[in-house]
């Protein structure tokens, strides 16, 4: 999926793939780029989210907001495998975490966006996991 | 068991070891299976494994609560936000534990904690990634959670040890880490089943095990050779042990 920033995201935080569906509807009409299956969802549901949002908006970038804090290459994987486009990655997560999710990231095509969440000093760490 | 007989003086708190399976599976039916024959060999405690609850949401959590109504359910969810709304969901799922980092921000665990007591489900705080994971366990402990998970992440392990560089495992800080809180500890993460039956000799006296299981230890390989067999055997280890001081 090409990346044509600026992007509206929307991150769709409903408990059920139903209602994410439905909002996603709307939001796309009124030009959302990224649809976000949010961590209520994949916590409630599960991975399927990814792929039923993936079929129903084939030309829309699917980010599946895991907010991984281990198995960042098995996470990217199973992202994948959905054929979602985009996965998180906590920036709080072991270095080893944010490098294993980039290395499958490169063997997959789906982009590694790494979440600031809880961190003391947000810009150093964005800096270093962007290095 | 030598071990034992160090245990022998009854402190104030004690507690009976635990035995808990981390279910690290992504189908329901093999979950529930795997269950069952942990559950036949003495396990005490059943953990929802993150890849679990990644894979099939609540519904994983929920299947083991149905099928095993009096046995305790970690769901690790490893949360970093949302701790109420995640708490909740697990709890409804039928959890009776669930897991927040201590990389999540401060209200995140607030609200974990709080929907824990509120909820009637105990919280475990997990330490991975955290910079001193000493300092850590204590701030998990000073915020409330009711157990502390010292744990070395799968990625860590692996990235280091590809690295060239020595594996850390959570046996190396265990003692300071039991010494430091006084809530029970669990230690997860890359340890040989040996180790991790030796744990309530270090004063923590949740053991975990990881499935699918691998029967790596000669000590606990049967005659059969059969995994549940050995599961037994570890079981019965572990609860030989008697009440383990903690505090």
């Amino acid at each position: 999926m090409e990346f044509k920033p600026p992007v509206v995201q929307i991150a769709l935080d409903y408990p059920t793939i139903d209602e994410d569906l439905s909002m996603a509807n709307i939001a796309v009409v009124a030009g959302a780029d990224w649809l976000e299956i949010g961590t209520p969802l994949i916590t409630c549901q599960g991975l399927n989210p990814i792929g039923q949002m993936a079929k129903a908006f084939p030309n829309y970038t699917v980010l599946a907001d895991h907010k991984t804090m281990d198995s960042g290459g098995k996470n990217v994987l199973r992202t994948a495998e959905q054929d979602g486009h985009v996965m998180t990655v906590c920036a709080g997560a072991p270095d080893e975490t944010v490098q294993s999710a980039i290395v499958e990231s490169k063997n997959t095509g789906v982009r590694v966006v790494v979440d600031t969440i809880g961190m003391k000093n947000q810009a150093t760490r964005a800096k270093q996991c962007a290095d | 068991m030598a071990i034992c007989q160090n245990l022998a003086v009854k402190e104030d708190t004690a507690l009976q070891p635990v035995v808990q399976i981390s279910l690290d599976i992504t189908e329901i039916d093999e979950a529930l299976s795997t269950a069952a024959m942990a559950m036949r060999a003495g396990i005490d405690w059943l953990e929802a494994g993150t890849p679990l609850i990644i894979a099939t949401g609540m519904d994983g959590v929920r299947a083991l609560g149905k099928q095993f109504p009096k046995t305790p359910i970690v769901a690790d969810l490893k949360t970093m936000d949302g701790g109420w709304l995640e708490a909740e969901i697990m709890a409804k799922a039928g959890a009776t534990h669930v897991v927040v980092m201590a990389r999540a921000h401060k209200e995140t665990i607030r609200c974990v904690v709080s929907a824990g007591r509120d909820l009637g489900v105990k919280v475990m705080g997990d330490n991975l990634a955290y910079p001193n994971m000493v300092d850590g366990a204590k701030y998990l402990e000073d915020m409330g959670c009711d157990f502390v998970i010292h744990h070395i992440g799968y990625d860590e392990r692996r990235g280091i040890a590809a690295a060239g560089g020595i594996t850390p495992n959570p046996m190396d800080q265990l003692r300071e880490i039991v010494d430091a809180v006084s809530v029970p500890v669990q230690a997860v993460g890359g340890l040989t089943i040996e180790q991790a039956v030796s744990t309530p000799s270090y004063g923590a006296p949740l053991v975990v095990l990881g499935a699918p299981l691998t029967i790596d230890a000669n000590s606990f390989k049967t005659a059969e050779g059969d995994v549940e067999g050995s599961l037994r055997l570890i079981c019965d280890n572990v609860h030989a042990y008697g009440d383990v001081p903690v505090g």
